[in-house]
Parts: structure tokens; C-alpha cells; sequence
């Protein structure tokens, strides 16, 4: 049975006819995400509408047409998880993509955006104005919005902190059509600065370390924090594609890499320098991303593996990234330069400046479809956040599931995997990055990788904080049955489930479902 | 090639988004900071490269029909070749070779849309996509004298098919008048030059742009010339890109933006003139990311999808960018300002891709978004060196009013000559 | 049943519960005008095990629940509406944790400020504290309650990790990494995490004055002391004067501590309590003085003290500031204040903010730093309050992003008329300050009622959260929206 026409027509009226289609040709490109191809699209439905609406008030309407007729709908903006796949018939992709407006408060260092601000849009505008925004490690093409109600992971975390942190009010369609405005938003004419409360923060309830992921209905506009640049700087862009970067001035901005003979060397090197409150970007970097980020082609990539693998098998490099940088005065630079050297002889590293060209990954990063310059598809595992500490014995114990599983995965030759420090040490989140080649069998086989993961986390009884809509019925009764609450709060704000369905929390697992990434965590 | 060919790499295509984007790197602005018209207009993600690797894969399993909506999604789409270059900043796959594969495949099951039939029947039966006489070609001659290239020259100047009666019609006249004055020894096919068969290609017909390109190259290769110089950067990119695939070429394929660039680097060409304007210069898609040569490649696909021999992609490094940069820069009292987007990141000026044929408001609209970015920098003129760029830009001018003057570069290297006023 | 479930109670705390009137008279009001109601019980649990059987006592019957953990409150958060069992936390005073390593502190929510300090400094550590809190302050409601932090130049200005949590039906529940298997005392995580699991459960604990649960133990972040510092006290006449130099102190990310105190609460401080010193230096202070902290980092800290110090010479040269380690007319005050700006204020003296008259009410919102002068303009002439009686404080939050004003109403306690008239300018200022844009993050008394009342979605979703939190509502009822 196609899309209720009643449903359509009403949608149209909403936003019009040439905003709304249900052909297929156009449902087709809504039907599949780009990471977790093969395991979080698992059971993926064609979708059965997709509808652009242009402002908050056309997404009450939506979503009140939606709750009227029953029908699941999804809000996307740029669309790179495979969780924003349909998992029910019939569903509405909400495409937000006509809402990017973007206003930057220069003063009082935040920018409201819509849904369809890309960071790198947001980095650009800021930079001109002498601020900065916290690019994700999932590439500047990403919506500024949903990274951070979603994850919000970038290297300069180190300062600044995770997603979550830099969200200030915020303006939010709940299932019911209702608006709900966090923090200042609801004072008339208090504008976004604030994003806590009024009372107990509401904030709480779109993300934990990962997103609700769409389930609690659409996030129209936010505040986000901005960060201080020494002065406006817009960075001068050299070389030509492939090799396009811009370095920024070596008096503010410097870069270096401190090798390690231990990851523990390692880790103890990250817990001094943040205690020493120096830096902006600290994290001990998997080799393989070197060489993904040396190559520019994917031939060049495996030459540099095959080369540098029995290498790194031999002298097992543990190696921290730094930025440091001169935000009072290029006299900061220098002085965290000397603790940062002091560090790096008392701890065992061995300390060199690289190129100031690493700004341009981290202020404007393409790593998402870098990332897959291997070939084949990636998954990140063993997303835990808690400790420095916390992140390698996990990732340690990690790799030993990791090596059963080779192949189909790649031995990257890593003994832990990518930890990365926030708000000056006082977390960090680890994970372990894999690639495989996409097959069913292979698919198959990485999904029991990531089960045995969790599993792994669970019976060490270390943290996992990357808790997927998956996961909650087989971590929560291991986690104070947590996952109850969870179901309370979706029945309550969605008492219909259908923002989303499936994805935060699964309320009712279908006969459809069967072959879904849900199903096939929870089997056994 | 086929579509199935490129199913590896409608796959593994990420969903990233990178396509609709220029490289983040370059991005001076959140006002133009997209370089997809297709996705910027029309929104769906189907109208997306990245929707399309989905259209494909659909269509070549069997879970599609065609529809409208489909051919819509397919042909909205000016084959700029941005979305592969951005792509492939990063990942090798060939992202524009699955669109052309689209078309292809429309052709083949004859789903093709009538202006397209009607624009390849006028090929095929009068060398031009206008389905005007043949005598069309060479009217822009009268009064001009230059030799027939069969008797003997080192370099053939390609016109290209110009529709009589448009501004563009001026453009080889120009061309061979600067080249004659650096007395370069060439000459012309006259009524037998036969269209280049870009834009039969373009919108996915095979048959007729096979013959048209296995045709030509029997005919060049038969000339005894060393170079080929054309002033239409969309016949450009067919000899240097995709010529070569069917045939190889004895001789060098040139812009003549490079051939005066040489010209003037060897002291063969001076500027007698100042030129006391503002200008900006747009990069034709086909000369620029599009303009890079041919590279033959023959292989497998082994683990991880790496290509055994590795295979050289073409990723717009090496378009020609600097040798129209370089004559403007060298022609007294102008000064050259460039715009956000420009030579890999370069907006497409909507005309490529068979859309100025069958949709004209949308690219008017990708011409209009182009003079929007110009109008930013307050300017005198647009330079582009492509008559396709310059009818397209001058019809969004014109229809939006705007008072921004469309040349091509001929007109004002002329003018530096010769003082003549632009 | 009263005396059913008095004996429920003793068989959980044993002598440590109480029904005596005197002392069920105390737990009935505080310092804020909220109306004094008595508990009918008051309960001292010295474990989560405690509280979490009284709890669910207390969810069976329907008996409403107010936890406490200060000695002291100014807000009324602590006062019951529906007579029921207060739960005095002063026992669970323990320290459970500190981690040097990880700069992390695990206190129970008796633990004192004062104590928190000594323990800390063992490890040359300190507390992300507020303004000199009272000596009776629990650390742990402090954080809570989002009291903000003295030091803008994090990027969080949360200093909250981890928390367990009794449930209002009596289960137990942790925040964060503590959610993880084995915690707290098993699991391999350090309990410095505060997200998860699933949503950030640790944002609706905090500033719900007790509604959704009782917070049995907290881990907080905690930092390195300096190991040298500079105190600077920079005057400024009007409020307008200090705009453009705070934005750029935090801009350029100087200095640890840095907030703003106008001569009335700056006077206070300094006083000690005497009300003639109080007078003296309230004329002699001048209208506004900036407090910032230029502190040595743990490695080098002279060098990162030149540095900041060059800066800010800088900063002084383009506003024409004042640069002094003196305070203008404070009397040599400024050995006081770097003796105490880490520490609760000391539990011999009158509280500070009750210097003048004895009594206080203070009145908080938050804004932006480039309205705070135009506020107080418009405060200013609407109610004529005469600076005397009325003390400022303006906390830059997160490098200036936001800002925290305080306005300390003094009064006469022992004066029915001005106390009335206190506490009608309470309800005028406020409503005031709401319509000036002031956002009231955390929302005591009439504040609750003016933000709830005209953010419909947001207290119609807090209450559906209350609802699956606390569906029996015992949870201090009728405190915020419910």
C-alpha cells in the first residue's frame, strides 16, 4: 500500500506541491545512509515520502499531519548515518534543507543555525569574525545542528569539550506539534544565549554521549558556542585538488606529534599535559589515519600500509597529536611550547614540530570520505567515555575481539585505537576504527565484532557510552535499567512512536523489523 | 562503459554529502559555499550526485522504473563534473562516469527526452545541435580569408558549432584574427568540420557520438597537422577527455586561452593597449576540472577495491586554470578579481549537460546564481573563454536585468591589441 | 498512621529521625519569604541504602519527600508545601573519593565546602567553587543548583560528572559512567563521564530542587591549585566602563577567577561583619570593581604569569583601566579577599551577604555581558533602590558568553514593614527582570511561577518527565511547575 493520499494532500498543502513527492525516483535517495551501510540499514524500507519544509512552523504542521494519519516520519538534514533509514513503511523523510539560516553573535561568541548549516559555512563565517567553531571528525560538509545534538566529536574537544557542551538554547518540535523552547529561547526576547533550564535542563533529553537520533521529535534551530581567535583570520588556501590546505600563522598555531613506546607512555603523557592546561587539540592518533591522510589516492594509501605495517609491527608507534595555541598572545605559544617540551623529555616522548598545514583537517576537515580512502566501508567500535585511563584498557582489551575478527577486518598492526582528550583531560573517548569490504557475509561478521564488543564492555564492566537504539534492551538491565526509562520518555513524548521508530528506543519490534540492526543485536 | 561497470562505485559512494559542496578549504563564504546547481536547485537529495549513485543502483537491479521523475533527476544536471571533483579530493571513485552511465542507459532503452532526440537528429543530419544548414558553420568566415587546413598547416583551428545570428558567432573570427597576427600557420575545415559531438555525448547517446568521434579523429589524424586549437572550451574537453578513449591522436589538442598564453610568454604577442577595467573570470567546466587529458586505464578490481594496474585518476588537477588567468594579467590597466568559486570549485554557468536545451530555467537559474557572485564583487565585466558560458550568462543577464557585461577573453586580448573598445 | 510510619522511620535511622516540634520548626522556613510549613518528620540517613528504604516507604504511602543538604537555604527549596518527611543529608558527609589523576572529587551531599577544601589541598587541588558560600553550603546541592563557578575561563561551566540518584520509587540510579556495571567499586571507569547513559539524565537532576530524586553522591571535576597568583582589582565607575574590558579579559582567556561586585556586597565582604566598616567602605569602595586572578599554571608558572600580565597591561592601556593589586578605597581589604576567595566564608562571622541590615534577599538571573549596565539602568529607575541596600554581583560564565547578576535586597529581619515591603519588591523586581529579558535558569519561589507560566512546552514536559520520574509525586511537590 503506497503513501496514504489523504496524508499527501494535506502535506502539500502545507509546503506546496513542488516541496513534497512520494515517486519513488525521489523516495530512492532518502533509502540509505553512508556509515553503517550494511548493518545500521539492516531491514531499511523505501521510504514513502519526502517533504522540505522551509521553517518551524510548516514542521508543527508535518508532524500533527503525521500524528493524525500515524505515519512514521524521519527529520534529516545532511544525511550521512545509516540510523536516519527508514525502518517502517510509509515513512515521512522530513528534509530540512531549506532551513540554513545562519547569524553569528560576535560579541557574546555563539551562532544560531538551522539545520542545513555546514560547518565548514559556520567555520568560515566565524573565522572572518575572529571566532571559531569545534569541526566534527565527520567532516565540515555535516550539519552543525544535528552533530551536535548527535555526537560532536572534533579534535579540538581537548578544550572545548564534547557536542553536548557547546549547545546553548535551543528551539525543538516535539511529536505532539508542540515547540519547545530551552534555556533563554523562551524569554520574549532573550534570543539563545542561554541554553539550561528554566529548572531541570530539557537539553538532557535530546542527547547523552550519542543522539536520541530523531526519535523525540526535530530540533529546529540552536545556539551554538563559539571560541576566540587571537584576531579575525581567514586562512589564505594553498595548492590545488587534491592537495588543497591552509596553514595559520606559526605564532599562534603549531603543531606537533610526540611518539611513544607504550600507549601507557602515551596516556600518561596526555594526563600532564592537561593538567599543565596547555593545548587545544590532544590525541594519540591511530597509524592507519596517518597514512590515510598522507595518501591522495587510494593506491598511494595501500603502498604507504604495506610499507609502514611491518613497522609498525616492529616499533609499535604511539604518537599524540598537539595544536597548541596562542589565544592571549604568541607568547602563550611559546610558553606552552617549553611545558609541552618539558613534558615530552619527562615522560619518555620523543617531540617534532610538523607542518601548520594540520589546521586545515581540523578547522575545515574532510574526514568523513577520507576516511574511506581505504575502500571498502569503516566502523567505529568501542566508543566508551569516561577516563584517559578508562579508554585504553578498553581499547586494549578491545583489539583482542578485534584480531578474531581479521578478516574481514583490516589489521591496522594497532595495539589500542583513536583516544581523544575533552575539557583538558578531565574525559576522553576511545574508539577502535575498522574497515572491511562490504558483503553480506562480511556484514554478518562485523556486526558480531560490534556485539562482542559491548559484551566485552559489559562484562569488564567498563562504560560504553555510545549507546545505540540497539543496545538499550541488552546494556540497560546491566546499567540500573536504564533502557525503562528510556521507553517511559519516548511513549511519553511520542506515545504513537513515530519519530523515528526503531532507532532511539525500540517500543514495539514488528514482524518488518525481523532483519533489522535492532533484531540482529538483540538475537540470543 | 557501461552503467554496470560503475556499480562499485554508485556502492560505495559514502552518502557524505562532499558533492554539493566546494572543497571546505577553499569556502570563503556561507553565501557560496555550494557548487552542486543541481542539488542547489531542485533540493531532494535525488537531485544530489550522491542521489543519483542511489537512482542508479536502482535502476540497473531492477527497483525502479522510469518515470518522469526520473528522467528528471537524471537530466537536471549540467554534468559540471564538481561532484566528482570534490569526491575525489578524497576516495577514488568515478562519480561522473555513473551519471554519464545514467544517460547512457536512458538512451539505451530509449527513454530519451524529445529535446534531446531532436537535438542528436540535428547532429547526425547537419553537424550542429541547432538543425540549421550546414552552411551555418562557416558564415562567420565571410570577408575573412584563411586557408582550407587541407592545404597544408601546422595548426587547425576548430570553430566549433555556433549558432548563426548569436554574439557568439564573432568568436573564431576573433581567435583566428589574434592568431594570424602572431602569423601562426594555420587553417580551417570549412564546411567540413563536423560537430565535435560534445553534447550528443553528453545527454548519453552513444551511436551517433561514436560515429562522430571515430569520424573526426580519421579525419584529423589525416591532416598532417601538429595541433588542433579551438576557442569552444566544450569541444576542447571532448578531443583532450574523451576522443583519445576511442582512438589515438597524432596531434596536440590545444584551448587557444593556452596557445595565446604561449604566444605571449614567447614574446609573440604584445599588448599595445591599456584596458582600464574591473574584471572577473568564470572557468568553463570543460576547460577546467573537465579539461584534463584522457587517461587510459584497463583492469581489475581486487580487495578492498583496489584496481589492478593502479589506475590514474583524473581529478581536475591539472585543468587549464593559469593560461587565461596569465592573459588577463598580462594586458595593461586590467585588473583581475577573482570570485569565492573558481577553477576546481568553479560554478557551473548551467548551459553543459544538454540543460540549456531542455531546461532552460533551470539554467538560467545556475546562471543567474553565478551573477549573484559576481555582482558581489563589483566588477565591470565577466570573462569566460567558452561561447556556451557566454550565451548562458549574457541570457541570465539579460533576463534578470542585470548590468553586468559578458566577454569572452578574444574580445578583450583583441582589444589589448588593437585597442579596439569592449 | 502518623506513628506507624515514626516507627518505619526509626527502624531505618534509628535514633536519627525526629518529630520533635522545636526542631520540625527549624526545617519550616529559611531566609526567603516562601511561607513556613512544617514537616512532619525529620529523617538523618547516613547511607544510599537509608535513604533509599525510606524512600520507598515514603512512594508506598504517598508521604511527600524534601531532601536537604544544606545547613542554611535562601530560596525556600528546602521548605515543605505538603508537610511529609524532610530527609536531612548532613550525615552522608563523607569524601569518598579523590583522584588526583583524573581531577575528580566524589562527595556525599553533607560534604561541606570547608571540608572539601582541606581534603583537596593534600593534593593541591581545588573546588570550581562560587562566591564565598555560606559555611553550611553543601558542595554538593551547590553544584546542583548550578551555582556558578568563580573561574569563566573553562568551557564548562559544569563542573558535574557523575551522580547516583535515588529514584523517587526508590531505585537506584547513576549518571554517567557510573551507570556502568560494578559501580561504583568495581567497574573499570573512573566515574568522570557525565553522559549517559542513554540521555544525559544528569541535566534533569540539576536545578530540580529535589523533584526527580535524591542525589546520594556526586562526582565533580576539581583543579589544580596555582601555585602562584596575582589578584588585580580593577574600579570602574559605571557599569558601561567594564563591558568592553571583561569581554576582552575572557576573550583572550586571562586569568582564573574574574567577576564583579559593586561597592555594596564589595563592602560587605570586606566588613566582616561590622556594620561600621560596612559604612566606611561602602562610600570609600568605588561604584564597580573587577576581580581577576592571573594564576601561574601547574608547570612554569611565572612564565605563564608574564605572559598574562603583559596582556592585560595591554588591555589596560586601550580602556584606560585601573590596574591594581590594591582594592580602591577597600582599606587594605585585599589581603582578606586572597585569603578567602577559595574558601566558604567563615562560619564565625555574620554571612557576608547579610552585612547591612541582617537580612537578604537575592534575586538572580542570567543575560548577556553587554546588558547587564542597560538593566541596571532600567532597575535602577524603576525602583530607586538605594545602593546601600541593595549589593550586585555579575559572574562571567563561559568566557563572557553569558553572564550571572546577582542583586542582594538587604533588609531588616526583625522588621515586619520592611520585610513586607522586601517582599513585594521581590515579586516586582523579578517580573521586572523578566520583561528586561533576564532568563531565570534556575527558577526559586515566583520565579517559577512567572517562567512556568509563560513557557507552557516546557513545564508540560517536565511535568510528563516528573510523571515517569516520580509518578506518585512525593519529590518536594510544589516546588518548579509541579
Amino acid at each position: 500500500m503506497g503513501f496514504p493520499k489523504i496524508a499527501y494532500r494535506a502535506l502539500e498543502d502545507v509546503v506546496g506541491p513542488e516541496f513534497v513527492s512520494s515517486d519513488p525516483s525521489i523516495c530512492i535517495a532518502y533509502s540509505r545512509g553512508g556509515y553503517g551501510t550494511g548493518i545500521y540499514d539492516r531491514g531499511k524500507k523505501l521510504p514513502g515520502c519526502v517533504i522540505l519544509p522551509k521553517d518551524t512552523e510548516e514542521i508543527q504542521t508535518i508532524v500533527r499531519i503525521a500524528d493524525r494519519y500515524k505515519i512514521p516520519y524521519i527529520p534529516v538534514s545532511t544525511y550521512f548515518i545509516g540510523f536516519c533509514t527508514p525502518l517502517r513503511s510509509n515513512t515521512l523523510m522530513i528534509h530540512l534543507r531549506r532551513m540554513n539560516r545562519l547569524e553569528i553573535d560576535e560579541k557574546n561568541m555563539s551562532a544560531l543555525v538551522q539545520p542545513y548549516v555546514s560547518y565548514s559555512q559556520l567555520q568560515i563565517e566565524a573565522m572572518k569574525r575572529g571566532l571559531f567553531t569545534c569541526a566534527t571528525m565527520a567532516g565540515a560538509q555535516i550539519s552543525v545542528l544535528a552533530n551536535h545534538i548527535s555526537f560532536g566529536q572534533g579534535q579540538l574537544t581537548h578544550r572545548l569539550g564534547i557536542g553536548s557542551r557547546r549547545i546553548l538554547g535551543m528551539e525543538w518540535v516535539l511529536p505532539n506539534g508542540e515547540v519547545l523552547k530551552t534555556g533563554s529561547v523562551g524569554i520574549p526576547g532573550a534570543g539563545y544565549f542561554w541554553g539550561e533550564g528554566p529548572g531541570p535542563d530539557l537539553r538532557g533529553m535530546v542527547r547523552g554521549y550519542s543522539s536520541n537520533l530523531g526519535g523525540l521529535g526535530i530540533i529546529t534551530q540552536i545556539a551554538v558556542k563559539l571560541f576566540p581567535l587571537p584576531k579575525p583570520c581567514v586562512p589564505e588556501p594553498q595548492g590545488i585538488t587534491p592537495r588543497t590546505t591552509f596553514a595559520l600563522s606559526p605564532d599562534t598555531f603549531r603543531w606537533y606529534m610526540i611518539n611513544y613506546p607504550t600507549p601507557e607512555a602515551c596516556v600518561n603523557a596526555m594526563y600532564e599535559i592537561s593538567k599543565a592546561e596547555i593545548g587545544a587539540v590532544v590525541m594519540r592518533t591511530p597509524s592507519l589515519w596517518r597514512n590515510i591522510r598522507k595518501a591522495t589516492s587510494k593506491e598511494e594509501f595501500w603502498n604507504l600500509y604495506e610499507t609502514d605495517k611491518v613497522k609498525i609491527e616492529q616499533s609499535k608507534p604511539n604518537v599524540i597529536r598537539v595544536l597548541l595555541i596562542g589565544f592571549a598572545s604568541p607568547k602563550q605559544t611559546d610558553y606552552e611550547e617549553r611545558v609541552l617540551k618539558d613534558i615530552a623529555e619527562e615522560t619518555g616522548g620523543s617531540l617534532r614540530r610538523v607542518p601548520d598545514t594540520g589546521s586545515a583537517d581540523c578547522f575545515q576537515p574532510s574526514y568523513t570520505n577520507c576516511a574511506f580512502r581505504p575502500g571498502g566501508l569503516f566502523i567505529s567500535t568501542k566508543l566508551g567515555y569516561d577516563s584517559i585511563d578508562h579508554a585504553l584498557i578498553y581499547l586494549k582489551e578491545g583489539m583482542k575481539i578485534k584480531r578474531a575478527f581479521m578478516p574481514p577486518l583490516l589489521d591496522d598492526k594497532e595495539e589500542c585505537g583513536w583516544i581523544c582528550s575533552y575539557d583538558f583531560g578531565h574525559h576522553a573517548h576511545g574508539e577502535i576504527t575498522s574497515y572491511y569490504e562490504l558483503s553480506e557475509e562480511n556484514s554478518a561478521k562485523v556486526l558480531e565484532f560490534e556485539k562482542q564488543c559491548i559484551l566485552q564492555d559489559l562484562e569488564m564492566k567498563a562504560f560504553m557510552g555510545f549507546q545505540y537504539g540497539a543496545y538499550h534492551d541488552f546494556t540497560g538491565p546491566r546499567m540500573g535499567d536504564y533502557h525503562l526509562l528510556l521507553k517511559k520518555i519516548k511513549m511519553a513524548l511520542d506515545q504513537n512512536d513515530l519519530s523515528n521508530p526503531g532507532r532511539f528506543v525500540m517500543i514495539d519490534p514488528k514482524k518488518e523489523d525481523k532483519d533489522s540492526y535492532y533484531s540482529l543485536m538483540n538475537r540470543d | 562503459m557501461t552503467l554496470e561497470n560503475y556499480r562499485y562505485d554508485a556502492t560505495y559512494c559514502p552518502r557524505c554529502s562532499n558533492c554539493k559542496w566546494i572543497d571546505h578549504v577553499y569556502m570563503k563564504s556561507s553565501r557560496f559555499a555550494m557548487i552542486c546547481p543541481s542539488s542547489a536547485r531542485y533540493l531532494f537529495d535525488t537531485y544530489s550526485a550522491q542521489g543519483r549513485m542511489d537512482l542508479a543502483l536502482a535502476l540497473l537491479d531492477g527497483h525502479l522504473g522510469w518515470g518522469p521523475k526520473v528522467l528528471d533527476a537524471i537530466y537536471k544536471c549540467t554534468l559540471c563534473g564538481a561532484c566528482d571533483t570534490m569526491c575525489k579530493r578524497n576516495i577514488d571513485l568515478e562519480i561522473l562516469e555513473v551519471l554519464k552511465g545514467l544517460r547512457e542507459k536512458v538512451f539505451e532503452e530509449r527513454k530519451e527526452l524529445k529535446t534531446h532526440r531532436s537535438m542528436v537528429k540535428g547532429i547526425k543530419r547537419y553537424d550542429n545541435p541547432w538543425s540549421r544548414p550546414r552552411g551555418v558553420k562557416t558564415g562567420w568566415r565571410e570577408g575573412f580569408s584563411v586557408k582550407n587546413v587541407k592545404e597544408g598547416a601546422a595548426v587547425l583551428f576548430y570553430a566549433g558549432c555556433l549558432p548563426e545570428g548569436e554574439p557568439q558567432y564573432r568568436l573564431p573570427r576573433l581567435a583566428l584574427k589574434i592568431l594570424t597576427e602572431a602569423h601562426i600557420d594555420l587553417g580551417v575545415l570549412g564546411t567540413e568540420e563536423k560537430c565535435c559531438g560534445s553534447l550528443s555525448y553528453q545527454v548519453g547517446e552513444r551511436d551517433v557520438s561514436l560515429d562522430i568521434i571515430r569520424k573526426n579523429i580519421e579525419t584529423f589524424n589525416g591532416l598532417g597537422i601538429e595541433e588542433l586549437v579551438t576557442s569552444c572550451s566544450m569541444c576542447y574537453g571532448m578531443f583532450k577527455a574523451v576522443y583519445p578513449a576511442y582512438g589515438k591522436l597524432n596531434f596536440k589538442v590545444s584551448h587557444v586561452v593556452e596557445y595565446i598564453d604561449r604566444l605571449i610568454q614567447d614574446g609573440r604577442l604584445r599588448f599595445n593597449k591599456t584596458l582600464d577595467l574591473k574584471v572577473t573570470y568564470h572557468d568553463p567546466c570543460h576547460l577546467g576540472r573537465l579539461g584534463e587529458s584522457y587517461v587510459h586505464w584497463e583492469g581489475k578490481r581486487t580487495e578492498f577495491g583496489r584496481l589492478v594496474p593502479p589506475k590514474e585518476f583524473r581529478r581536475g588537477t591539472f585543468g587549464i586554470y593559469e593560461p587565461p588567468r596569465n592573459i588577463l594579467r598580462s594586458i595593461p590597466g586590467l585588473e583581475l578579481v577573482e570570485m569565492e568559486r573558481i577553477k576546481e570549485n568553479a560554478w557551473c554557468c548551467g548551459a553543459g549537460g544538454g540543460v540549456k536545451a531542455a531546461y532552460e530555467d533551470f539554467a538560467l537559474w545556475t546562471a543567474s546564481e553565478r551573477l549573484e557572485e559576481v555582482k558581489s564583487l563589483g566588477v565591470d565585466g565577466l570573462v569566460t573563454c567558452c561561447p556556451h558560458c557566454e550565451q548562458n550568462l549574457s541570457d541570465a543577464a539579460k533576463h534578470n536585468g542585470a548590468k553586468i557585461k559578458i566577454h569572452d577573453i578574444l574580445d578583450l586580448v583583441w582589444a589589448g591589441l588593437n585597442g579596439m573598445e569592449v | 498512621m502518623k506513628d506507624i510510619l515514626f516507627e518505619k522511620l526509626k527502624g531505618i535511622c534509628g535514633q536519627f529521625v525526629t518529630k520533635d516540634p522545636k526542631i520540625l520548626e527549624d526545617y519550616s522556613s529559611d531566609f526567603s519569604f516562601v511561607p513556613p510549613r512544617r514537616p512532619s518528620f525529620v529523617a538523618f540517613p547516613e547511607t544510599t541504602s537509608e535513604v533509599k528504604k525510606i524512600v520507598e516507604i515514603a512512594n508506598d504511602d504517598r508521604i511527600p519527600v524534601i531532601p536537604k543538604s544544606s545547613g542554611m537555604g535562601f530560596q525556600g527549596g528546602a521548605i515543605p508545601s505538603e508537610g511529609g518527611i524532610v530527609l536531612d543529608l548532613r550525615r552522608m558527609n563523607q569524601i569518598l573519593e579523590i583522584d588526583e589523576r583524573n581531577r575528580m572529587a566524589r562527595i556525599g551531599p553533607g560534604v561541606k565546602y570547608s571540608q572539601l577544601k582541606g581534603a583537596l589541598e593534600e593534593y593541591n587541588l581545588m573546588g570550581l567553587n562560587p562566591l564565598l558560600p555560606h559555611c553550611s553550603r553543601s558542595v554538593l546541592t551547590s553544584h546542583l543548583e548550578r551555582d556558578p563557578m568563580l573561574i569563566p575561563k573553562f568551557e564548562y561551566g559544569d563542573p558535574v560528572l557523575t551522580m547516583e540518584i535515588v529514584l523517587p520509587t526508590g531505585k537506584i540510579f547513576r549518571t554517567g559512567s557510573a551507570a556502568a556495571t560494578g559501580s561504583p567499586d568495581e567497574t573499570v571507569a573512573d566515574l568522570v563521564g557525565p553522559h549517559g547513559p542513554g540521555l544525559d539524565f544528569n541535566k534533569i537532576f540539576q536545578c530540580a530542587q529535589g523533584t526527580f530524586g535524591i542525589v546520594t553522591w556526586m562526582s565533580i571535576k576539581v583543579e589544580s591549585v596555582p601555585k602562584i597568583q596575582k589578584l588585580y582589582f580593577i574600579p570602574f565607575d559605571t557599569l558601561d566602563d567594564a563591558i568592553g574590558p571583561v569581554y576582552r579579559i575572557q576573550r583572550l582567556m586571562l586569568g582564573n577567577e574574574c567577576f564583579m561586585l559593586n561597592c555594596t556586597f564589595l563592602a560587605s565582604i570586606l566588613s566582616q561583619g561590622k556594620s561600621d566598616r560596612f559604612e566606611s567602605l561602602e562610600k570609600d569602595i568605588s561604584p564597580w570593581t573587577l576581580l581577576l586572578c592571573i594564576a601561574g599554571g601547574d608547570r612554569r608558572p611565572e612564565e605563564k604569569i608574564e605572559y598574562e600580565e603583559e596582556v592585560l597591561k595591554g588591555i589596560g592601556l586601550e580602556f584606560h583601566l585601573k590596574l591594581s593589586n590594591t582594592i580602591q578605597g577597600g582599606q587594605g581589604g585585599e589581603t582578606w579577599i586572597e585569603e578567602i576567595l577559595r574558601k566558604p566564608w567563615p562560619e564565625a562571622l555574620p554571612y557576608w551577604r547579610f552585612a547591612g541590615k541582617g537580612g537578604c534577599r537575592v534575586i538572580s538571573f542570567h543575560t548577556t555581558f553587554d546588558r547587564i549596565s542597560q538593566i541596571h539602568s532600567a532597575v535602577f529607575e524603576r525602583f530607586h533602590i538605594p545602593s546601600e541596600k541593595m549589593g550586585c554581583y555579575i559572574q562571567p560564565i563561559e568566557r563572557a558568553r553569558a553572564c550571572y547578576m546577582e542583586y542582594g535586597i538587604s533588609y531588616n529581619p526583625s522588621d515586619p514593614k520592611e520585610m513586607e515591603e522586601t517582599k513585594n519588591l521581590e515579586v516586582l523586581l523579578n517580573e521586572f527582570l523578566y520583561q528586561q529579558g533576564g532568563f531565570f535558569t534556575r527558577p526559586y519561589g515566583i520565579q517559577a511561577e512567572i517562567v512556568y507560566g509563560r513557557n507552557a512546552a516546557y513545564a508540560a514536559t517536565l511535568k510528563e518527565l516528573k510523571q515517569i520520574f516520580d509518578p506518585n509525586h512525593i519529590m518536594n511537590p510544589g516546588k518548579l511547575c509541579f
